[in-house]
């Protein structure tokens, strides 16, 4: 009899827990959906709704870059490389100045390092490539001498995040997406 | 892959479990061998996701290794980076400035209610319910988002230091984060009708895969697993580091409240009523949230004195140890990560036998054993 | 119980004078090898001392020594104090005994223990690797362990981009389309 009992009891308690349970569901048709259709359809482009703090991927400023090479020696993973030259008038020259983005993960004790700001994150996330080796970013076009340090007060105006990447990495970012703020809302500097 | 034994009459069919599949969490293989639908044994073959991060300690510099924490259980970046600092402030001996230990505490809290987020909606998922799964990423995902704007990132933080923290909570971020606590709050009753007392679900774990207290102690299980075996412990309230001796919480213990203690209901309902628990620690640090320096001076390169230490956070998975053995040098001579998830995996073929095989789901499910931790 | 009188009861029942170090929560005692064995069951079933919980087994490779100490972390629950277990062995041939019998979380910690130091456990019931493939070869926690350059064919190490040097003076070029894309 006990049994029995214990059996009704079960598809009772089974019927008002799952009733229970769909009542939650259903509330939710009623409510506003939380998901972005990202990369379709987003209010603005994900990089301006991301936190400043953001860690996306490295980009260097060489026109303040000193070339003292703190940020490869801090690299837990050495993916930075940094080199310099002599000139023929034996002036120090910045011939190298490499990420390689494939290996980077992110951590910023880079950015941390860096007595001049050259380096830094960007907040693009969005380098995906087909090939692994193409995400090795060589910042330097040519040899050049390297900054000086600035004096307090003459820091050089700061590019804006992300431009340099974006033209390092052509077509990992492309093609401008379709965002509900129109034309001018076209991500960051893209060429 | 599969083969067929016969055994004096009866076949035993010995059956791989992953080292792909849904259930699984990571990649891991099970080798089960089962009569039927009865499981005589089941035997987990782990290493596919080890990367030799003890190896790679003994290569890095000591604030260099910091991000690699985070890669030892990327569900709980701040506990395994908090046992590593800790180790290495107490060779330094160090002391963290009190601002910097609170918003240790404010992160790992969060920390740790995203990593039962994923739990408790894996339990649910592999046990066939998906919505709460779902459900749950939404809430984790706020939290993602509050940790990327303190820390930069959303799931490998790298936001402590040796000797503090890397940035300073502001007033606005303190104020999402109450926000959070008070709306999660209220999600919590939520989740509870949705899915927590459904019938479907307890008849699922309750009375499945009891481990007992001894047992639970015997094979080293650690965090929610053991206080769900009826053992009340935990190194937050017991051992205090860090922010906890200024925060009172309740540790809940598992009492088997619809089958046996240590069911694998025990275990879902101890991680609910940890999340409560958090949201209350995350409120009180934040209230109590001490001014002044975030970091303490250390220099930057930094060689540690020779000698060792055993430094352990209670994580979300429990007891996190770091052995930390240092030569003097540099680099740490040999690094040591005593996981939670180790002793998880460890205790799953002796308690798999008799089990069904649907209910081994919901044993993995219910240990939160997470590949990567137990690889390393 | 404190460290001191934990080392003391140890040492009694031994019947020996043990070396003993470190403090408060790293306090080590170290026990000749051949009683490793005996010394985890005083500690385990010790009057007072009551260690029920292994915290983690592991090993320090010390090749300028020419030893291998092999350390267990344990705890008691119930008497909520903490005790370093060690050994030194011998780094040419390390052979201990297994502690599986008195703690069965030990298992698992041994095989790592056997994979990545060399070290040979006695009576261990399933000694099989455990987290690297059963031909994989040598020590890998031993300090002079050089990784091999292939596994079965396969390279152990990624293509390093950056070890070549930068493409002299000149654009360098980057970016998906150039170098052209593989099919």
């Amino acid at each position: 009899m006990s049994a029995a009992r214990e059996y009704f009891a079960a598809i009772r308690r089974a019927v008002f827990s799952l009733a229970d349970g769909l009542s939650v569901t259903v509330s939710y048709l009623l409510r506003r959906p939380v998901t972005i259709q990202y990369p379709d359809r987003t209010a603005q482009p994900v990089q301006r709704l991301l936190p400043e703090r953001s860690r996306g991927l490295l980009e260097v400023d060489v026109e303040r870059c000193t070339a003292c090479g703190l940020c490869a020696k801090t690299c837990p993973i050495d993916c930075i490389v940094v080199e310099t030259g002599k000139d023929a008038a034996g002036a120090r020259l910045h011939t190298r100045m490499d990420v390689d983005l494939g290996r980077c993960m992110f951590c910023g004790l880079c950015v941390e390092a860096c007595p001049t700001g050259a380096i830094r994150h960007s907040r693009e996330f969005e380098g995906g490539m087909a090939r692994v080796e193409n995400l090795l970013v060589r910042f330097l076009d040519a040899p050049r001498p390297p900054a000086k340090p600035p004096k307090k007060g003459e820091e050089p105006p700061e590019k804006p995040a992300g431009s340099i990447i974006r033209s390092r990495l052509p077509g990992a970012f492309a093609p401008a997406r379709r965002c509900a703020g129109g034309p001018d809302a076209k991500p960051g500097g893209a060429a | 892959m599969s083969e067929i034994v016969e055994t004096a009459g009866r076949e035993e069919l010995i059956l791989n479990m992953g080292p792909h599949h849904p259930s699984t969490h990571g990649v891991l293989r099970f080798v089960l061998h089962t009569d039927g639908e009865i499981m005589r044994l089941a035997r987990p073959d782990i290493g596919y996701l080890h990367r030799g991060l003890e190896k790679l300690a003994e290569g890095q510099s000591y604030p260099g290794y910091l991000p690699f924490c985070d890669r030892v259980n990327y569900l709980e970046g701040i506990f395994c980076e908090q046992a590593y600092a800790m180790a290495v402030e107490r060779l330094l001996k160090i002391e963290v400035p009190p601002r910097a230990e609170a918003l240790r505490t404010i992160t790992a809290e969060l920390n740790r209610i995203a990593n039962h987020h994923i739990c408790l909606g894996c339990i649910s998922m592999d046990i066939g319910a998906y919505t709460p799964f779902v459900y749950l990423l939404r809430e984790r995902e706020r939290i993602n988002d509050l940790m990327e704007a303190l820390c930069g990132n959303r799931l490998t933080y790298h936001y402590l230091r040796l000797g503090g923290v890397a940035h300073d909570a502001d007033d606005a971020w303190l104020k999402n984060a109450l926000a959070f606590v008070d709306k999660f709050e209220r999600v919590i009753p939520e989740f509870e009708s949705l899915i927590g007392k459904n019938e479907i679900l307890v008849r699922r774990l309750a009375g499945v895969a009891s481990i007992c207290g001894a047992d639970a102690v015997a094979y080293g299980l650690v965090g929610p697993n053991l206080r769900a075996s009826g053992v009340d412990w935990d190194l937050r309230r017991d051992a205090p580091y860090s922010f906890y001796p200024r925060l009172s919480f309740e540790v809940p213990v598992g009492k088997g409240e619809r089958g046996t203690v240590g069911d694998c209901y025990d275990r879902f309902l101890v991680r609910v009523e940890e999340m409560r628990q958090s949201c209350r620690l995350v409120r009180q640090a934040i209230e109590k949230l001490p001014a002044g320096d975030i970091r303490a001076k250390v220099p930057r390169v930094l060689k540690i004195p020779a000698g060792e230490t055993y430094a352990c956070v209670e994580g979300a998975r429990g007891e996190l140890g770091v052995y930390l053995v240092s030569d003097g040098s540099d680099k740490p001579y040999r690094l040591k990560w005593r996981t939670g998830s180790f002793a998880a995996m460890s205790i799953i073929e002796t308690v798999s036998r008799g089990l069904m095989i649907a209910d081994l789901v919901a044993l993995i499910a219910s240990l939160d054993v997470i590949a990567p931790e137990t690889d390393r | 119980m404190n460290p001191t009188e934990i080392q003391e009861r140890l040492g009694q029942r031994l019947g020996a004078s043990l070396e003993c170090g470190g403090a408060g929560a790293d306090a080590f005692v170290i026990v000749p090898a051949e009683r490793w064995l005996e010394a985890a069951r005083a500690l385990r079933e010790g009057e007072g001392l009551d260690f029920d919980y292994l915290r983690s087994l592991t090993a320090v490779d010390r090749p300028a020594e020419g030893k291998i100490d092999v350390a267990a972390h344990l705890f008691s629950y119930k008497r909520r104090h903490a005790l370093t277990l060690k050994t030194r062995l011998d780094r040419a041939a390390p052979r201990i005994a297994s502690l599986g019998a008195v703690w069965p979380a030990a298992h698992w910690h041994e095989r790592e223990l056997w994979e990545m130091f060399g070290v040979a456990i006695e009576n261990h019931p399933d000694l099989r690797h455990l987290l690297l493939p059963e031909d994989w070869p040598g020590h890998p926690l031993r300090k002079d362990y050089a990784m091999p350059e292939r596994y079965q064919g396969i390279p152990t190490r990624r293509p390093a981009p950056l070890a070549e040097p930068a493409a002299g003076t000149g654009p360098t070029n980057t970016g998906p389309k150039n170098p052209p894309e593989a099919p």
